[in-house]
């Protein structure tokens, strides 16, 4: 994590190259001029996960880059919640923004087994804009769970609407 | 958010909740010509059995992908084979009865209209086709559910306008039976020339012959999203036609998509084929969900006034050439309808004065449909109206496209009071007609306008 600045993709390429790392996957993100970025990258056994986490520190100016480092197993379990797009819908929320609607509506589906495979949230004015891909396992009923989400819309006074991805796919792809 | 932009999720999010995008038709096509039986009672039994077995789960089905989808299915309906072919070896009263059984079929699966009750007469009419259409009239006064479209013209076979005289009385009977509820009887019925074999908007919808033994056609929406998408930018910037027609196209892309997924996934459900997605813009009598308001939108101010024609020509071929685009299954209608009183603003402007029967006319020889839900006075005689659908006629069979009359002759009522027919039916005010009792002796020479020349186009 750092705050955004041309040349820190560059930087933190450089280091795992410096270390004969080859980048296997990458994602970054900017929210609000803060920039972060999370990889995953193959390197010899010797080099350890400090060690990493130290060259890729160094190669920001110092204290610039805040730096976590783990050994990455792939996990036995991201199938279920990654899954068939056949799973996968879309929730939109929108409405005067206020505490605690994040909490409740990720709490709502985290005691279902409903995983976030993408969220992002926007504040334009005064209004709030929750955008979240999920997966909703074959045995909950989708029904329920729309209504479920509107009672919380109705109670936060926002507007929450789940529909399945493939109506994006059609409205919006060629 | 994933291939997605936020942008793009919330737009279409917003087509659906605010500017009424929704599926307007789910349309099941039966063949019943199985039926066929020389006994009345054994013919209306496999004719009431068959409908419900084949649509008892279209509603649940497209309630479930609504959900699904969150996307409103407004209307589920059932086309069937033309009855007519039904009736060849019966009178009117099995007519009756056979529409009075479809009807009690349409009420047990909780169907609101079943199309269908149709014959096709543009050259000449068999026994029960005429059986067929006499009955029409109590047909549509004494069921609550089954529409009625007799196809008059083609351009391969001209116009048949003795047929035409007869469904003008038709017309006129059905009006005067329903009087109570201002002619509504007649709402239920369409006069065609090129009738499309898969149209899945009612009252003209039936399973043409080259049809599949059961199919799902799908009726989209939209002049809501359309008059939306245009008003936003038109308010950011100064748009040429060329990039107001782009912008239509885009629109209408989205819309057709949508149905095309509704579609199909309804058709897999039922087990049945996919037919096609009919791409007409069909308003609702609803504020914000109107043909006419595109058009004010588009700078006509008075709709009706000069520039109404260019302005649904270029909707309508912009709506198409979107759509088109979007599925290789279009068929049906597929242009922008304009039936006046399911449209407030045009209801509006015929109030006003604004929109003429003979604008609205002209408008038809560019858009979809045709004379479409339009209340005339009730005394018109039927040399005058049958002269009104012979004009309607001619435009579909030269220009070889469908053209349609839904016209109703509000018993008791004049130009200038108004009709009301309730829910996506609107109301409306009556239009005057032009010179009334002038035509007779041109409908009276009877027999068939000859084909119309297919060269020489100018």
């Amino acid at each position: 994590m750092a705050e955004d600045r041309p040349g820190i993709v560059s930087a933190v390429s450089q280091a795992v190259l410096k270390l004969d790392g080859n980048i296997v996957a990458l994602s970054q993100t900017v929210l609000n001029d803060y920039f972060t970025i999370i990889l995953i990258a193959d390197f010899p056994e010797k080099v350890s996960a400090e060690q990493l986490r130290e060259c890729v520190e160094n190669a920001g100016s110092s204290g610039e880059f805040s730096v976590m480092s783990r050994p990455y197993q792939p996990s036995s379990t991201s199938s279920r919640f990654s899954s068939a797009e056949s799973t996968q819908y879309m929730l939109t929320a929108t409405g005067t923004d206020r505490k605690g609607i994040i909490h409740q509506i990720s709490q709502s589906l985290a005691t279902k087994g409903i995983n976030i495979l993408d969220i992002a949230t926007y504040l334009e004015a005064d209004k709030f804009i929750l955008v979240a891909q999920i997966v909703v396992p074959s045995d909950i009923n989708v029904r329920c769970l729309q209504d479920e989400l509107s009672a919380i819309g109705v109670s936060k006074n926002i507007s929450i609407n789940l529909q399945h991805i493939d109506i994006f796919k059609a409205t919006n792809r060629i | 958010m994933g291939v997605f932009t936020t942008e793009e999720i919330l737009r279409t999010v917003e087509m659906i909740h605010k500017e009424n995008l929704d599926v307007r038709t789910v349309t099941l096509g039966i063949n019943v010509l199985d039926a066929a039986r020389a006994d009345s009672n054994k013919m209306q039994e496999r004719v009431f059995k068959k409908i419900v077995n084949k649509a008892k789960s279209l509603i649940p089905v497209c309630n479930e992908i609504s959900r699904r989808y969150g996307i409103p299915i407004v209307n589920k309906r059932i086309a069937l084979s033309p009855l007519s072919q039904l009736l060849e070896q019966h009178n009117e009263t099995t007519a009756l009865a056979l529409a009075k059984t479809i009807d009690r079929a349409a009420r047990e699966i909780n169907i609101d209209f079943v199309g269908g009750f149709s014959a096709l007469v543009e050259k000449g009419w068999t026994p029960g086709e005429q059986s067929l259409i006499n009955s029409i009239p109590l047909v549509l006064s004494s069921t609550e559910r089954v529409c009625a479209s007799v196809n008059v013209a083609s351009t391969s076979a001209g116009i048949n306008v003795d047929a035409v005289r007869r469904m003008a009385e038709i017309i006129i009977k059905t009006a005067q039976r329903t009087a109570e509820h201002d002619g509504f009887g007649a709402a239920k019925l369409v006069v065609f020339a090129n009738i499309p074999q898969d149209n899945p908007f009612m009252a003209g919808a039936y399973l043409g012959s080259g049809e599949p033994e059961c199919v799902v056609n799908i009726g989209v929406s939209g002049p809501g999203v359309i008059k939306r998408a245009l008003e936003v930018k038109l308010r950011h910037q100064k748009l040429d036609f060329i990039e107001i027609a782009e912008e239509i196209k885009r629109t209408a892309f989205r819309v057709t998509r949508v149905g095309e997924l509704i579609g199909r996934e309804v058709a897999e459900a039922l087990g049945v084929e996919f037919g096609i997605v009919d791409l007409s813009l069909a308003p609702t009598p609803y504020v914000g969900d109107s043909v006419g308001e595109i058009l004010q939108i588009l700078g006509i101010k008075s709709i009706g006034a000069p520039g109404s024609t260019a302005a649904i020509a270029l909707l309508n071929d912009a709506v198409k050439k979107g759509g088109l685009f979007a599925s290789s299954s279009v068929g049906g209608l597929s242009g922008a309808f304009i039936p006046v009183s399911e449209d407030a603003a045009l209801s509006l402007a015929v109030g006003r004065g604004d929109l003429q029967l003979e604008k609205l006319e002209a408008m038809t020889s560019v858009s979809s449909v045709g004379l479409d839900m339009i209340a005339i006075p009730g005394d018109i005689d039927v040399d005058t109206l049958a002269a009104l659908i012979l004009d309607e006629m001619s435009i579909g069979v030269v220009n070889d496209k469908t053209t349609a009359c839904r016209i109703i002759p509000v018993p008791g009522k004049k130009a200038g009071d108004k009709a009301v027919f309730g829910g996506l039916f609107g109301e409306c005010f009556i239009s005057p007609v032009h010179r009334p009792g002038n035509s007779g002796q041109f409908v009276k020479y009877g027999g068939r306008i000859p084909a119309p020349l297919r060269s020489l186009h100018n």
